[in-house]
């Protein structure tokens, strides 16, 4: 059995991938039935495992005062769900990162007609009628989590481990994109095009004539991440995007401060258009508009962690990072959130985009999302 | 690892009961983030910078990280899975470990780090017999943890990993922890597909090192290293590994609670192989099963469980119907070979049995295959019905390696069995006196070998009625046949009948003993041809004896046998088998002026054998036959005056000697002559072929001895 030859460096075999009867990896699939295939996408460090247990978290904090609910439906589902409770919810801890590639996790999302409702914002409670939209719903929904390095084309080394990731991200029914103004924009940029490029490649492959006008089917929940951050809040604020109520004369705001819906859209293009320093995030607006039905985009600023709530309740535009270095209660891998986890803007681009696959009309793609 | 001992405390020298330390040489390569990156994580480094090819072989077998950072499982994390061949085919194993650094990256989050290696599959293994020294996941953590601390910085470097090979005892401690039931559970499920060790949050890095090395060692060596294994790995995760730890097992993969008091029975893939486990367990201790198990090395496919459970199945009862075979004559003698090879649980023999194997394994297909650690793992009692063929067995393989060693536990063996001496009779009756590497080692056996008086009264006389055997273990071994001498004259007592034996200690003591005790004085002259009737060669011996042991004594004893050589001389004329030992005696001495002259003289009136006269002629110097030879010829070629004409041409400064196709030349004139010689006179011609016949031994002998591309001219003529 011994070998007496001594071994030389360059003896393993460069076109041998494994051992002789390894099985690879397999790669993640969706399971085969109607639940929403949402996947998260986004590059390195942007948070995408952490806007999962946001959106948990947020799921939590908000319950008394939204209709909607995710609930875990398999068990991989209730691990992250337990994690998420005692780590995020209780002690503001962050989760570890993505290093493997992983099967897609199983949630309910529901809304409950009879939870109590946050009136929008200026709209009196009593002023507020029944709509149609207060029906019982409930949703399978798989959500799809990745490493960065799948998206990171630079790192050519990951190629064979990416083509499974693509493959799966091409079948999914939508994406949540976090947009990390944090990244390196030329990488950003870089990534997003390619990806976006490979993602059209790989579904005319697979699906061949399903591409209309050489644009994706997915809808796309565009968030712009790190919203807390002072590099990203503070051009956003001082440019008109953000409602905040700051007391006369101060920084302190007895409410967070947040962008609608439509702000989201000027403010993303904003970024990308004018603001200087993120110039060549350009790349991916013009992806975003040429690749995808534009009804089917949306945008938000977006916060897992949400804004820095001091102990008296109010926020300072001036300090609303939550993120902190250090060794606090939760801290795990060197950072925690310092005030209760209140993300901002993580449960409604899910809802919206769960919503807008149950509303596709017959003949118009997959119909999702039939009542789990 | 975590807990344990420092991971940089090197190799050192073994414990008792420590196997000792290997080393193996590893590629390498290190995966983590860059400090303040924000990219993912890559290869930051590897042997060679073949970052792209090492990048492929980690990221199928990445971990993961656990879901809930605040009940992390112990670190490091240890992942295990089979690696590529090398170029030259042989197999190999990935092994990494990870481990949470203080390095940040752009986020400000820690990173892991993993440190890759490959090593080959059979520089784990320690090559000795049976295999239970064999690197398990324990010994390589180990040696991980060392080799982490100390990457190379140069990129062409290998990586040293030191390790003690103790896959055994590490399973063994497996066992420990949980029951064998449990494990060969795990075991059988690893064939039927995923398996998750769930439940062990609190399990340390130790422990599962040692559940997974007990698991793994209930596999065929071969299959476990298929089988890619770690100590914690995402359930979810799209990994390769086959069994891990985690407290959540995915759909499709079977889960194995570390406290569960029921265990669940394995997938229907793996329950053929838990009963056979179950089943040897009855019997046989779980140290043995996994060295047994140890011994299967060839990597086997794990999507084919039957063929697993054969390689078990015949790891486990390796005599299985070999004796069956053995009896029909069919190619059993190799796997009964192979399993006295690993030493592993004997057979249960009888005599019937034990005898039909030692005769298929030495005389049937194969029988040169046979070594001395198969007649010793076979232990075949003595007893006086079997020695009559463990005796031939015995000297078969006694020049063997080992073969020494053998027969002595075997003298040992009979020893207990009162049969000692019968069985050296025996083989000093049997053993091959032309055979000097046999005769060398059955010296050493002898000298090993403690007597009691009967067994050394009964070898005495044994060697007493082989007239030429002691002539010729003299010269295999002169040293060793003295110091058999001097024990045996020691050990026989004096009423034993073997005189010849006695008298070299009473011409050493200057005295006779006799039966009675009283009346001593040196031993005569008859007393010495009396043992010469009995043993050719005694005055040879008896000089020597002289030589060796009483180096002070020595010209008074020489001086004392002159008188004796001259009768002995008389002797050996009368009796042409005597002749031999005259030549020796004169080579011996090295007293006369010409002593090679002498002898071959005397070698050649009496139509000896030449072949020790060569032996001792060539046995001088590198220069000296060529000269002896010449020697000869001039004084043969004194008695034969056509001969001597061809001596002259002989000893020519440009002689036939010493040119090549000398020799050839040389004997065609030799042919010549003769032939005139034959047609001239018949009477005269016979003699002269005979001492042509005689002459050829001669020059074959020296042809053989002296290395010359000629001894084929001697053979053609």
């Amino acid at each position: 059995m011994a070998t007496d030859q001594p071994r030389s460096a360059d003896d393993l075999d460069p076109d041998a991938p494994g051992g002789p009867d390894v099985s690879p990896a397999k790669a993640p699939r969706w399971p085969n039935d109607d639940g929403v295939r949402v996947a998260l996408w986004g590059p390195s460090g942007s948070g995408k495992t952490t806007f999962l247990w946001a959106l948990l978290a947020a799921d939590d904090r908000k319950r008394s005062a939204s209709p909607w609910r995710v609930s875990p439906y398999d068990a991989e589902a209730r691990r992250i769900n337990e994690a998420v409770f005692s780590g995020m919810s209780l002690k503001g801890s962050l989760p570890n990162e993505t290093l493997a590639l992983e099967q897609p996790s199983a949630w309910i999302l529901s809304r409950d007609p009879a939870a109590p409702r946050k009136p929008p914002r200026g709209v009196p409670e009593f002023l507020r009628g029944r709509r149609e939209e207060d029906e019982e719903i409930r949703v399978l929904v798989h959500l799809q989590d990745v490493p960065g390095v799948v998206f990171d084309f630079e790192n050519r080394e990951a190629d064979a481990f990416r083509e499974a990731a693509v493959r799966q991200l091409a079948d999914a029914d939508a994406f949540i994109y976090l947009h990390d103004p944090l990244t390196d924009a030329d990488s950003q940029g870089q990534q997003s095009a390619v990806f976006f490029r490979r993602m059209l490649d790989t579904i005319e492959a697979r699906r061949p004539g399903e591409l209309t006008g050489r644009r994706l089917e997915q809808h796309v929940a565009v968030c712009v991440t790190k919203f807390d951050h002072p590099v990203v809040f503070d051009p956003a604020y001082q440019n008109g995007f953000v409602l905040a109520e700051p007391a006369p004369g101060t920084s302190r705001a007895r409410s967070a401060p947040e962008i609608s819906g439509k702000n989201a859209r000027a403010y993303f293009d904003w970024l990308c258009e004018h603001h200087a320093y993120y110039r060549r995030t350009e790349l991916v607006r013009k992806d975003l508009h040429t690749r995808f039905h534009q009804d089917r985009v949306r945008y938000y600023a977006t916060s897992s962690l949400g804004f820095f709530r001091r102990d008296d309740g109010s926020y300072n535009l001036r300090d609303l990072r939550n993120e902190k270095a250090g060794a606090g209660l939760g801290a795990t891998s060197g950072t925690y959130a310092q005030s209760p986890v209140e993300p901002v803007n993580v449960l409604e681009p899910f809802v919206d985009l769960v919503q807008a696959m149950r509303r596709i009309p017959p003949g118009h793609g997959a119909r999702r999302g039939t009542p789990a | 690892m975590t807990g344990d001992a420092d991971p940089r405390a090197g190799s050192g020298q073994a414990a008792e009961g420590e196997s000792a330390v290997l080393s193996a040489s590893a590629a390498w390569a290190v995966l983590g983030k860059e400090e303040g990156s924000r990219r993912d994580y890559k290869v930051l480094s590897a042997l060679q910078n073949r970052i792209s090819f090492y990048d492929r072989q980690v990221r199928d077998h990445l971990p993961g990280t656990p879901v809930d950072p605040l009940r992390p499982p112990p670190t490091p994390y240890y992942v295990y899975w089979p690696g590529p061949t090398t170029k030259q085919g042989a197999p190999t194993l990935n092994c990494s470990r990870f481990e949470r650094t203080d390095v940040r990256d752009g986020t400000g989050r820690t990173s892991l780090r993993m440190h890759f290696f490959n090593v080959r599959l059979s520089d784990l293994h320690d090559g000795h017999e049976p295999v239970d020294g064999v690197a398990g996941y324990t010994d390589l953590a180990r040696a991980m943890d060392g080799a982490a601390w100390a990457m190379p910085d140069d990129h062409a470097e290998l990586v040293r990993l030191d390790f003690r090979p103790a896959a055994v005892p590490a399973a063994v401690q497996g066992a420990a922890l949980r029951g064998f039931e449990w494990l060969a559970t795990g075991a059988a499920a690893v064939l039927a597909g995923r398996v998750v060790i769930t439940g062990a949050q609190d399990v340390s890095v130790s422990d599962r090192l040692r559940c997974l090395d007990a698991i793994g060692g209930l596999l065929p060596y071969g299959a476990r290293s298929m089988v890619a294994a770690a100590t914690f790995a995402q359930a979810s995760g799209m990994h390769g590994i086959r069994l891990f730890f985690d407290d959540l097992a995915p759909q499709g993969a079977f889960a194995l609670p570390w406290e569960s008091p029921v265990v669940p029975p394995p997938p229907a893939a793996g329950r053929r192989y838990l009963e056979l486990l179950l089943r040897q367990r009855q019997t046989t201790t779980p140290a043995a099963l996994f060295t047994a198990l140890l011994g299967v090395p060839r990597p086997r496919s794990l999507e084919d469980p039957q063929a697993v459970l054969e390689a078990a199945e015949r790891a486990l009862h390796p005599h299985a119907d070999i004796t069956a075979d053995l009896r029909t004559g069919a190619a059993a003698a190799d796997r009964a070979r192979a399993l006295l090879t690993k030493g592993r649980e004997k057979p249960p023999l009888g005599p019937e049995e034990t005898a039909l194997w030692w005769r298929s394994l030495l005389t049937g297909p194969g029988a040169g295959d046979t070594g001395p650690t198969h007649l010793r793992a076979l232990a075949w009692a003595p007893g006086p019905g079997n020695l009559g063929t463990l005796a031939p067995g015995l000297l078969s393989v006694l020049p063997c390696s080992e073969g020494v060693d053998t027969v002595v536990w075997y003298c040992a063996r009979a020893d207990e069995a009162g049969l000692l001496g019968d069985l050296l009779a025996l083989l000093v009756r049997k053993v091959d006196a032309d055979a000097p590497e046999t005769l060398r080692a059955l010296l050493a056996v002898l000298n090993r070998t403690r007597y009691d008086t009967a067994s050394a009264t009964a070898l005495a006389e044994a060697l007493g009625r082989r007239t030429r055997l002691l002539t010729r273990m003299r010269g295999a071994d002169t040293p060793a046949t003295l110091d058999l001498l001097t024990a045996l004259s020691r050990a026989v007592p004096d009423h034993a009948p073997v005189p010849w034996l006695r008298l070299p200690r009473a011409l050493l003591h200057d005295r006779r003993d006799r039966p009675d005790g009283h009346d001593r004085h040196p031993p005569s002259e008859e007393d010495i041809f009396e043992a010469y009737q009995q043993i050719t060669g005694f005055v040879g011996l008896i000089e020597a004896f002289v030589r060796e042991r009483r180096p002070d004594r020595r010209d008074e004893a020489l001086r004392r046998l002159a008188p004796l050589r001259r009768r002995l001389a008389e002797i050996a004329r009368a009796d042409a088998r005597a002749a031999e030992l005259l030549v020796l005696e004169h080579l011996s001495t090295q007293r006369a002026a010409e002593p090679a002259a002498t002898s071959a003289r005397s070698a050649l009136e009496l139509g000896c054998t030449p072949e020790e006269v060569v032996d001792a002629l060539v046995s001088g110097s590198p220069d000296r036959p060529a000269d002896e030879l010449r020697l000869l010829l001039r004084d043969v070629g004194q008695r034969e005056a056509r001969i001597r004409r061809l001596e002259s041409a002989a000893l020519r400064p440009d002689g036939a000697l010493d040119r090549t196709r000398g020799t050839a030349e040389l004997l065609r004139h030799i042919e010549g002559e003769l032939a005139a010689a034959e047609h001239q006179d018949l009477e005269r011609g016979r003699e002269l072929t005979a001492r042509k016949s005689c002459l050829t031994g001669w020059l074959r002998a020296f042809h053989r001895r002296s290395g010359s591309v000629e001894g084929r001219a001697v053979d053609e003529w």
